[in-house]
């Protein structure tokens, strides 16, 4: 009486808003109580109070045997309650669910249709696949529910259901068909949907529901199922080009006509994605309907309707970029609206839709959203999410996306995009330092009229404070701030600082005097002591840079300091007629400045081919500790690494530098040059290389000597150490590495566009198609002869990647667990094979099933098997007595002829008819009563046959023939065996099964057309499906071989079906049509191979390895003690039929035990070991025979390379025993 | 509702494991609704609508149709409407069992059953009967 209910609950949560933690605990306490209370209604309480606070966020797992408690009342309410506190808190593992089986079952049956209601509500939350299979049954029956309340629910609840359990699917399928045409219609509605949600998965299957859903179309007014069935049909088109031009007139009525929002956009969009444009005639036009229909969304004021609409100009954009682009200024319009989810989505658009022309525009309005700050009254406006970091970056992302995109191709003034990328340096607060790093470098790279202005503004982001805190760049350099950076940035900054100087020292001498020499003088002077700061690096790069920096930088200076001193001295009429610099200056600007640095393609070096008869192995020089070239190479190699380092993953350029017409150039600048000892050419040049060569092979430590050359001040000597730092100046033909040219390029200036780009656009070979102007479009320089075969290698290889880039799951990070991959898989084109059935029927008609299936899933759950399996089969056999009456009763038979004959004795009681037979007379059955009868003898004799040959070669198994069909006109045996050409590992295993056809029909009439047609099945494939064998005379008897492969995994329940048809003249005129199907089980033994015996010690060492064999499987047979000498059964007839089950072969037999060892074609091994165990235990005790004390069983363990065959061999094993004790 | 306290709540398709990690969800979702900044979470695309000081929020998955569901939240608070005569927050937090039964007759197993108001109620109303 003074329980809370739960609005009290709700009431005091309220009430204790300060402590509601506290407060929850106290009523979680008191729920502990009450749900235990004998009390229903005080349960029904404490559940639905649980279920609300389990809304809030509280475990109530712990109680799920009180929900089900409360679900089995009989209140009305309470049943409610306990629903709907299982479908909030049960999961697919709460234990508790296998209790509800029969309590659905149960409610399912109910007179009350709210009761059907509920608990087909409840069970599409909580089915399992176990439920699933165990309710199909029931629930498929209930689709002829006379309510279509029930009806409705029936249908939706299947689709939960084939989720779970795919087979079901196949066998209800023509059940939920017919409700397509239900009175009803939500029905209708409710079976739309589901066959729309199956069709997502797999469209084939459903094309044959066309027609009518076509009707439905047509004549519904309802706009839910006109949605889905539209997207039904979305999905069909692609299959059937057939079906989209049938489907244009409806569509584009529904089109014009509806009035509905939702409708409209579901019939634009099906167009769009369901390929209906690209099939149909005038699609032009419909596709120019669709596009301003969907104006007409994002001019709504509704944002739903704009975002809609925005997703689907962004579908049609790929096809239709014309239509798309007629919305642009309202698309633009979207990209400032408030929405960001609107902005992301016309972003997308815009994206799409850039041009030439509107780039900069585009550009503009988005870099408005990054800078709101310019605008001051505008940012106030603005909401939050703009200066969300993620949002920023995004934009950024997408305005260097649109720019570079098709290398640079819309980008008409490289300086404004400088500008603009400089712009974004200075957006805070978000990292895209690296892609805006990436992007100048790689513009200034490929655009050379842009380079100086890039200088330009590169050196104001360097002075800008904000941007470097520590770092201001030269002219006056080296900052101690500097050192503070990161080291590869420090090794670059010694490097450009040389450069710089060099550029600038030189520009000096072209006027030089008096003045600059002091200035330069002075300025030496201190480069050089602000250089040494970095002599004390950590870094070894660093480090060595800067002490050759500073060693070129003393150098000079003393050079300096030498000439003015002697001016000086000598007076100022030499001091005139010397107005010309000193030559190291002048040499000094060659150094850095004589070749070209170009872009090299990362690939290039790896391109070069190897020049004949060079053996990269062999040394150059003599085996120096450090020669010059490898010196050399080694430093390019720095160079190259610090740069992709630079550019990340993406960075396609690296620097070399290029020689050939390189040198050339050099060249001819070098002529020019004013002040430029020209005698410097080649002759000198080949007599100093062989100087240095002499000088190094004298000297062996020859980098550590280099002070020692410096101190000679012979002007060859120190143009030489200097030029040892710079590697193209060595040698350059001696060093094998890159042989570049320049004409791979087409890099013309905006003003001399001369048209060559067209010779040379067929020279280049790696270039993407537009060639821009002003634009490098190369992905870099390639050596000459670089072969195409490597590209083709790469392509085949990103070819490769991308279905495994696609196998990335795209709902990663999803919170649901739906699994669709057996619905998808379901195929319904094929006809219902007559062997399947409901699960449920099964259980009436051939109890060994249910039991295989029952202790099948008793393992895979229980740990200490051995207890529970005797248990199982305890009530196994009260099971058996209860259901054995209802299979006399049961109307339902099973055509599955193998079943049946499997059954053995058994079955023969029940009659084996085909399907189609049934409806035959009734006649046929008491013939066949006798006929089994027959039969049974000579079945046993073939068996006994099969043993005493096993029995005499004790090797491996000879496939018995076993029926497949026995009627009373046919008959059908079969063999299966291995194909021959299966040794190959890595081929699908191919099986060979020999038919023998006999005529056996009683009134001694031939079979005519008679036909064996196969199902190939995602498992199993047939070469030939179809074999005819033409007619048959009466007691004539025939063979057909039929070969297929197998491509599934070999483990248990590899079924092939098929069918066999024939005629037969059944009077005198009549001939009637025969259909018999057929289906026949491949036993695991079949894939093994016959291989000659090991022995025991072989056997051993194999086993020991346990590594090899990681799947274990394992059972138990009872031995009927009735069998009296068990010992020997064991030795006989146990041995032989385990050997022949899983195909092994027995290595070692010893009294009450054996090892067998098996190995299959697929290159499975088998090890097992049979032990007979005899077990005094009287809790299991058998009940079945009364009298026998011993509890005799056979432990068979498995072990094998394969889970799946492992699994197999036991269920087969269990199987045999079954059948044959 | 506007602080972003779930009052109401259905899954029909799993749902994260730990109760903890559930509310954590919701109160995101909540927090998107009510910043308006983004309509996805993970994998799913969220519709939502406000009616008062109430969201209510559908996740679906790209194939659907975004304006077919939010009809549907239009159709469903309509209907709530009627059965409650005239609906508000707490007549949705202490009627919740009632609030379940009618979104369970519109939507099954997560998909549209039913929108047809009378439809709706009709069961609901009968099961009052019933449970009296």
């Amino acid at each position: 009486m003074f329980e809370k209910s739960l609005t009290d609950l709700i009431r005091g949560i309220r009430a204790n808003k300060k402590n509601e933690q506290k407060y929850i605990a106290a009523c979680l306490q008191e729920i502990h109580q009450e749900i235990r209370s004998n009390d229903p209604d005080i349960k029904a309480q404490a559940v639905s109070k649980l279920t609300y606070l389990q809304m809030l966020g509280y475990d109530m797992s712990w109680a799920s045997f009180h929900v089900v408690e409360v679900m089995s009342s009989a209140k009305f309410f309470q049943k409610l309650t306990g629903y709907l506190a299982a479908t909030q808190s049960f999961r697919q593992d709460t234990d508790i669910l296998m209790l509800t089986t029969n309590l659905l079952k149960k409610d399912l049956a109910s007179g009350n249709h709210l009761e059907v209601g509920i608990a087909l509500n409840g069970l599409s939350h909580i089915v399992t696949p176990d439920l699933a299979r165990d309710l199909c049954q029931d629930l498929v029956s209930m689709l002829s529910h006379s309510r279509p309340y029930v009806r409705k629910k029936v249908v939706l609840v299947l689709y939960k259901l084939f989720l779970k359990f795919p087979e079901a699917l196949r066998l209800s399928f023509p059940r939920l068909k017919e409700r397509l045409d239900d009175s009803d219609p939500s029905v209708i509605c409710a079976v739309v949907n589901v066959i729309c949600e199956l069709a997502r998965k797999n469209p084939k299957n459903y094309l044959s529901l066309a027609p009518q859903l076509f009707k439905l179309l047509n004549t519904s007014s309802n706009n839910w199922m006109l949605i889905k069935i539209i997207k039904l049909f979305g999905a069909l088109a692609p299959l059937e080009p057939r079906l989209a031009k049938k489907l244009l007139p409806p569509i584009t009525q529904q089109i014009q006509t509806t009035a509905a929002m939702s409708l409209l956009y579901e019939c634009i969009h099906t167009v769009i994605i369901g390929g209906i444009l690209t099939s149909g005639g005038n699609s032009d036009a419909l596709a120019a309907m669709c596009v301003n229909k969907l104006r007409i969304f994002l001019e709504d004021p509704d944002q739903n309707l704009k975002y809609v609409g925005l997703l689907a100009l962004s579908k049609i954009l790929p096809t239709y970029p014309k239509l798309v682009a007629e919305n642009r200024d309202i698309i633009l319009k979207c990209i400032d609206d408030h929405d960001i989810s609107i902005r992301l989505r016309a972003l997308d658009l815009v994206v799409g839709m850039v041009n030439k022309k509107n780039l900069t525009d585009i550009v503009k309005r988005l870099m408005s959203h990054l800078l709101p700050s310019n605008n001051n009254n505008e940012s106030s406006t603005l909401p939050s999410t703009l200066l969300e970091p993620a949002y920023r970056a995004d934009i950024i992302n997408r305005i260097i996306f649109i720019c570079s995109q098709n290398s640079y191709s819309n980008i008409v003034n490289f300086e404004w995009y400088i500008a603009v990328l400089v712009d974004l340096t200075s957006v805070a607060g978000i990292n895209v330092g690296d892609l805006l790093t990436m992007q100048i470098m790689d513009v200034g790279i490929r655009v050379k009229s842009v380079r100086q202005y890039c200088v330009k503004a590169m050196q104001r982001l360097l002075s800008d404070s904000n941007l470097l805190e520590n770092c201001k760049f030269p002219e006056s350099n080296s900052e101690p701030g500097v050192t503070k950076l990161p080291h590869n940035v420090q090794a670059v900054y010694i490097q450009s600082s040389l450069k710089v100087y060099a550029f600038w020292a030189n520009s000096l001498t072209y006027n030089w005097d008096e003045d600059s020499k002091q200035e330069l003088l002075r300025f030496t002077e201190m480069i050089k002591n602000k250089i040494s700061m970095f002599c004390s690096c950590t870094d070894l790069e660093v480090q060595e840079r800067a002490y050759n920096a500073r060693e070129i930088f003393s150098i000079i200076h003393q050079n300096l300091s030498m000439t003015s001193d002697t001016t000086y001295g000598v007076g100022n009429n030499i001091y005139a007629s010397t107005n010309k610099s000193p030559s190291i200056i002048s040499e000094l600007y060659p150094l850095f400045f004589s070749y070209e640095l170009n872009p090299v393609a990362p690939k290039a070096q790896k391109k070069v081919p190897v020049p004949e008869g060079l053996d990269l192995d062999a040394w150059i020089n003599e085996p120096l500790p450090e020669s010059e070239n490898n010196e050399s190479e080694e430093e390019e190699e720095s160079y190259g690494h610090g740069y992709t380092h630079k550019f990340g993953g993406s960075g396609d350029l690296i620097f070399s530098s290029g020689s050939g017409t390189a040198i050339g150039r050099r060249r001819g600048r070098k002529s020019n040059k004013k002040g430029y000892d020209s005698e410097e050419d080649e002759e000198t040049k080949e007599k100093r290389r062989k100087e240095r060569n002499e000088r190094i092979k004298n000297d062996p430590f020859y980098i550590s000597s280099t002070g020692k050359d410096l101190s000679k001040h012979s002007k060859s000597d120190k143009s030489d150490n200097l030029s040892k730092r710079i590697p193209e100046e060595i040698d350059v033909d001696s060093i094998p590495v890159v042989r570049l040219t320049m004409d791979e390029f087409t890099f013309k200036t905006d003003k001399k566009t001369s048209k060559k780009s067209k010779a040379s656009k067929k020279e280049k070979r790696h270039s993407p198609p537009p060639v821009p102007p002003v634009i490098y479009t190369d992905i870099g320089e390639m050596p000459e002869n670089a072969t195409l075969s490597d590209e083709e290698k790469d392509t085949t290889k990103t070819g490769h990647n991308k279905p495994v880039w696609n196998t990335i799951p795209s709902k990663s990070g999803g919170i649901l667990d739906v699994d669709f991959s057996g619905v998808s898989n379901v195929d319904l084109s094929t006809p219902l094979g007559a062997d399947e059935k409901f699960p449920s029927i099964a259980v009436y008609l051939a109890p060994e099933e249910v039991r295989r299936r029952e202790e099948e899933r008793v393992r895979r759950r229980v740990t200490e098997r051995r207890i529970k399996q005797t248990q199982e089969s305890t009530s196994r056999v009260k099971k058996n007595k209860s259901e054995k009456p209802k299979s006399k009763v049961s109307i339902e038979i099973t055509p599955n002829t193998k079943s049946a004959e499997d059954n053995g004795e058994q079955s023969s009681k029940s009659k084996k008819v085909p399907k189609k037979k049934r409806t035959g007379e009734t006649e046929d059955r008491k013939k066949k009563g006798k006929k089994d009868k027959g039969k049974k003898p000579k079945k046993k004799n073939s068996i006994s046959d099969n043993a005493t040959l096993e029995h005499n070669d004790n090797d491996v198994v000879v496939d018995p023939i076993k029926t497949l069909v026995d009627s009373d006109d046919i008959q059908v045996l079969y063999t299966l065996r291995l194909g021959s050409s299966t040794e190959a590992k890595n081929e699908a295993p191919a099986m060979i099964a020999d038919f023998t056809v006999r005529n056996n029909c009683s009134y001694k009439h031939p079979l005519s057309k008679l036909t064996f047609a196969f199902e190939s099945t995602t498992d199993i494939q047939f070469n030939k499906a179809l074999i005819e064998i033409g007619e048959l005379q009466h007691g004539e008897q025939k063979s057909v071989t039929i070969e297929f492969k197998v491509l599934g995994i070999v483990g248990a329940g590899l079924t092939v079906s098929g069918n066999i048809t024939y005629e037969i003249q059944s009077d005198e005129e009549t001939k009637t049509n025969r259909d018999i199907p057929i289906r026949f089980e491949l036993p695991m033994a079949v894939f093994m191979l016959n291989m000659p015996k090991i022995t025991p010690e072989e056997f051993k060492s194999c086993v020991s390895q346990t590594g090899d064999f990681p799947f274990t499987g394992s059972t138990s047979i009872r031995l009927n003690a009735s069998i009296n000498l068990v010992e020997h059964s064991f030795q006989n007839d146990v041995i032989r039929l385990i050997s022949m089950a899983t195909g092994t072969h027995i290595v070692e037999q010893v009294p009450g035990a054996i090892t067998i060892y098996g190995r299959s074609v697929q290159g499975y091994q088998v090890a097992g070991l049979a032990k007979l165990t005899v077990e005094k235990n009287l809790m299991l005790v058998e009940t079945e025979i009364p009298g026998s004390v011993q509890n005799t069983s056979v432990r068979i363990e498995l072990k094998c390379t394969d889970q799946a065959f492992v699994d197999g061999l036991i269920r087969e094993i269990d199987y045999l025993f079954r059948k044959d004790l | 509702n506007k602080q972003g306290q779930t009052r109401f709540s259905r899954y029909y398709s799993g749902m994260p494991i730990q109760a903890e990690e559930r509310v954590l969800m919701e109160a995101d979702i909540a927090r998107k609704c009510l910043k308006r900044s983004d309509v996805q979470y993970g994998q799913y695309k969220l519709a939502y609508r406000r009616y008062a000081s109430l969201f209510f929020v559908i996740g679906f998955d790209e194939e659907e149709n975004h304006l077919s569901i939010l009809e549907l939240v239009q159709a469903y608070v309509e209907i709530l409407n009627t059965y409650f005569d005239n609906v508000c927050e707490l007549d949705i937090m202490f009627n919740i069992e009632k609030v379940h039964v009618i979104l369970e007759e519109m939507v099954s197993n997560g998909r549209i059953v039913e929108t047809n108001k009378h439809n709706v109620l009709a069961p609901v109303l009968e099961m009052n009967k019933a449970s009296r």
